[in-house]
């Protein structure tokens, strides 16, 4: 019973863990901050009774509701990122666009990025590719090598992002992470290993820069005309 | 009383600052560790009420710093759900050498931590 209790959650347990620490931290922000919002102008309204009040009146209260509005768009968006996330589970396998899914990551690990100060340009591929698989273990996996990424990331340097066919391959995915420092790579087993099995997924990894294969069931889609 | 108030959340820590203010405190705040112990360099501060989790310096960390440039100042940590054990449900709690508050933070409390004797 005791060695039940001293092993760790599976893997996918932990990265929804992870995940949804990262998101409701950032949800908790929100609210504070809309809270702050609230009690100044419940402050502004009682000092404006008062004579010789330093309230400068409605541009001031316009400006205080705007900001609270901006949080709701905030928090809005993080709500958004969370619920694809709960429905990255509903299907084992399926066709998704690999972009979309890295944006999802993206916004979903928006707080943890932001705590190690990494900069991030994602640019998205011209073509329209498809990669069909499993969404939480893509997910999962894409996460495992930003996060990697993102703690090897060349001081003042941008991490960048690119999701490509694999050359000469209709079928597999290649998602680079480039812009990284990589004087000790002792992490990067302990990374591979993350990968969810079923995935059969690979990293390969050179002096600047990490690459994410996602084999065989992804195929390009073709455009007609 | 001189307050510090130390959140990576700009919008949060500055409004908070402003809130004080009107309350009689003199209240500076930083968006950063580093920030925080460049205005602790320059004034004296009573009270640090630091954010645990921020980017760079933490607010553990930063606190052991503060009290290094101002060994009299006394810490008020805020913390988000699970930083640490037994807040979850409260709004406060204290253990022999730090006060903790749940984010977002109740004004009310606060002021009734800031307003605290401290123990020598």
């Amino acid at each position: 019973m005791d060695n039940i209790h001293k092993q760790p959650p599976p893997r996918g347990l932990q990265f929804f863990g992870r995940i949804t620490s990262a998101t409701t931290h950032e949800l908790n922000n929100i609210i504070g901050i809309i809270n702050e919002h609230a009690g100044l102008l419940e402050d502004l309204a009682i000092m404006e009774t008062h004579k010789d009040s330093p309230v400068s009146g409605a541009e001031q209260y316009t400006q205080i509701c705007q900001k609270i509005s901006m949080q709701v768009h905030r928090a809005k968006a993080v709500i958004r990122s969370l619920n694809r996330f709960a429905h990255s589970v509903d299907n084992e396998v399926q066709m998704m666009d690999p972009d979309a899914m890295i944006d999802l990551i993206l916004g979903l690990s928006g707080r943890v990025l932001g705590q190690k100060n990494v900069k991030i340009r994602f640019n998205r591929n011209e073509n329209d590719l498809k990669i069909t698989a499993c969404p939480f273990d893509f997910l999962n996996a894409v996460y495992s090598c930003l996060m990697f990424a993102a703690d090897n990331v060349q001081k003042g340097n941008t991490l960048c992002i690119e999701c490509r066919c694999t050359k000469g391959s209709q079928q597999d995915i290649s998602i680079y992470f480039s812009g990284l420092l990589l004087k000790d790579n002792s992490s990067f087993p302990h990374t591979q290993d993350q990968l969810p099995s079923k995935l059969g997924a690979q990293i390969k990894i050179s002096d600047d820069q990490l690459c994410l294969i996602i084999p065989g069931t992804g195929n390009k889609q073709e455009t007609s005309g | 009383m001189n307050i510090l108030l130390v959140d990576d959340e700009k919008e949060l820590v500055s409004t908070l600052a402003q809130r004080l203010e009107f309350r009689g405190f003199n209240a500076d705040w930083a968006a950063s560790g580093n920030q925080a112990l460049e205005n602790a360099q320059t004034r004296k501060y009573d009270v640090a009420v630091l954010d645990i989790k921020m980017p760079g310096i933490g607010g553990i960390e930063l606190g052991r710093e503060l009290k290094k440039i101002l060994p009299e100042i006394r810490i008020i940590f805020c913390t988000g759900y699970g930083q640490t054990k037994n807040l979850s449900d409260k709004d406060s709690m204290q253990d022999n050498e730090n006060i903790y508050l749940s984010k977002p933070v109740d004004i009310n409390i606060l002021i009734e931590k800031l307003n605290m004797t401290p123990e020598k």
